[in-house]
């Protein structure tokens, strides 16, 4: 090294093309990768944002009355329960199977059977 | 010229170079501050739903045994048993069921049973409970957060 001229030395003080290139190829590199870790972080964010929102209305949908009872919670739906069914139009026969009354306290109780006429 | 004083950098050339890095350093923050904003934004809106869906939850236990569901004089939600429940859970008497009061204090949801004298909060952190009758339908509104991160949830209880 001490055998080099002054020359050479002044020769060396800045930097070459190849190294600039080399530098700014790292920089843009660099950019493009902290462009795209942004970019896919707000993708993220926006779709779990979309996932959460809107104010949903749901219907409550009641157990059987066995369920209830027993205390099984409600459910929830997002279509309306469906209304009760219509009486039946005709006439309807009844045929009672049994009866049962006491009298303290006093009750009375029947199974029947209908069937549409 | 000695080649020994050109080998380094001078003072100056520190004191330049670390004030332009503090620059580029500050900038790169106040460019990532949106993107902060909106992943607290995203944080706060997870809680206010984590906290209606508890409140949810808590309420459809109530309402599956549930004879009726109205609102109180004071816009508090008052749930009756069916009566066999109401028998087999000990809160039956007098020949009826006093029923479950719900209603938010402070951000915080009570479910307070006039029968078994309890009351326990199953929510918090929530901003709103609005219950409503309309044509034989009850409608449980549940509120939590505010501005661009307020939740809601409505339940439509039909009797």
């Amino acid at each position: 090294m001490s055998s080099r001229t002054p020359d050479a030395r002044a020769a060396r003080r800045g930097f070459t093309l190849l190294e600039c290139e080399v530098a700014l190829i790292v920089l843009v590199l660099l950019v493009a990768g902290l462009g795209n870790l942004t970019a896919a972080h707000q993708r993220l964010l926006g779709a779990v944002d979309d996932w959460m929102a809107g104010d949903p209305t749901f219907f409550v949908a009641r157990p059987g009355e066995t369920a209830a009872v027993l205390g099984t919670p409600a459910t929830l739906s997002v279509d309306p329960p469906a209304p009760p069914a219509a009486p039946p139009a005709g006439p309807l026969e009844v045929k009672v199977l049994s009866v049962e009354a006491t009298l303290d306290p006093p009750t009375a109780s029947a199974q029947v059977e209908l069937t549409e006429g | 010229m000695q080649p020994r004083a050109q080998s380094g950098v001078t003072l100056v050339e520190l004191l330049v170079a670390s004030i332009l890095g503090s620059f580029l350093l500050i900038m790169a923050m106040m460019a990532w501050r949106p993107a902060s904003a909106e992943a607290l934004s995203v944080r706060d809106r997870a809680r206010s739903g984590a906290e209606l869906r508890l409140a949810v939850e808590a309420l459809l236990q109530d309402l599956g045994g549930a004879d009726s569901a109205l609102p109180g004089p004071d816009g508090e939600l008052v749930i009756k048993r069916l009566q066999p429940l109401a028998e087999r859970l000990g809160a039956w008497s007098a020949g009826d069921d006093d029923g479950i009061e719900w209603w938010l204090q402070d951000g915080k949801l009570h479910r307070q049973d006039l029968e078994l004298n309890t009351d326990v909060i199953l929510a918090a952190g929530l901003t709103g409970l609005l219950v409503t009758r309309d044509a034989g339908e009850t409608h449980i509104r549940l509120e939590a957060g505010a501005g661009d991160d307020a939740r809601s949830v409505e339940l439509a209880w039909i009797q």
